[in-house]
């Protein structure tokens, strides 16, 4: 009970700094869209693994013209049940996420610039530079 | 003359400054421009990521069956170009779910074509 009320303020405490830092709501919906969708897709058995995603701390030498500060620049996936799970898995996982161009320029003007995936209890996992796999280039130059 | 001086030294601030505060709120303006544009054009929130998680459900079983129905090799050399245009677009969609629908509905059509041109 005390860890359910924990991490309900530790993600109201998230929102609140995500809609101050970004002056909107974007990153709240997006997060909860995410959520929501992982979260129905497990408990009807789509999914065999459950995921959570955070905005987190992301890596300062990925950051890119339009980043956020680096300590909320990470999109966090962090998989719950990841017994089992081995570094190629996770790189497997990534490959649907970034399959998207335009998702990744969409989290990159949200100010995510490192793409991260996790398992809960093991400290493997995989960390992406988004600016690698899609290019602002072309909208700074013609913007 | 003490304080007309210490105005005139502000004025030369401000002046000095403005360039670069005009130049700082043209490139904020500019990226919110450029971060709404990329916001709109990601599309939905929701159907990103149903797709995504559909994908990782399903992309790999449907990407085996419709590249299994259109081996260039089950197909003659006049329909042998079209297999293999079809199979090439299925590879890129590997992973995008939403995409491999949409083809499943060219295979499907393709096939059933060919199968047709044969009766």
């Amino acid at each position: 009970m005390p860890s359910t009320i924990f991490s309900r303020i530790a993600t109201f405490i998230n929102r609140v700094v995500d809609v101050v830092s970004q002056g909107n709501l974007e990153r709240v919906r997006i997060l909860r869209e995410f959520n929501l969708v992982f979260k129905e897709a497990y408990f009807n058995g789509e999914l065999e693994r459950l995921c959570i995603v955070t905005t987190a701390p992301g890596r300062p030498d990925f950051k890119h013209e339009l980043s956020s500060f680096y300590l909320r620049s990470g999109f966090k996936i962090t998989i719950e049940n990841d017994q089992y799970l081995t570094e190629n898995d996770f790189v497997e996982i990534s490959k649907y996420v970034i399959e998207s161009a335009a998702f990744v320029r969409q989290l990159m003007a949200l100010g995510y610039d490192t793409l991260i995936i996790k398992g809960k209890n093991h400290f493997i996992g995989v960390e992406i530079p988004l600016k690698a796999i899609a290019n602002l280039q072309s909208y700074m130059l013609n913007g | 003359m003490g304080s007309n001086m210490y105005k005139l030294i502000i004025i030369i601030a401000i002046l000095t400054l403005l360039p670069f505060i005009l130049l700082f709120i043209r490139k904020a303006v500019k990226k919110r421009r450029i971060r709404e544009q990329l916001i709109r054009e990601g599309g939905d929130y929701r159907e990103t990521a149903k797709n995504i998680a559909e994908s990782i459900a399903k992309a790999k079983a449907l990407y085996k069956e419709l590249i299994t129905k259109v081996h260039p090799d089950k197909f003659s050399e006049e329909n042998k170009a079209a297999a293999n245009s079809l199979a090439s677009k299925i590879t890129k969609a590997k992973k995008d779910y939403a995409t491999l629908c949409k083809l499943e509905k060219e295979v499907n059509e393709f096939i059933t074509n060919i199968n047709s041109l044969k009766n």
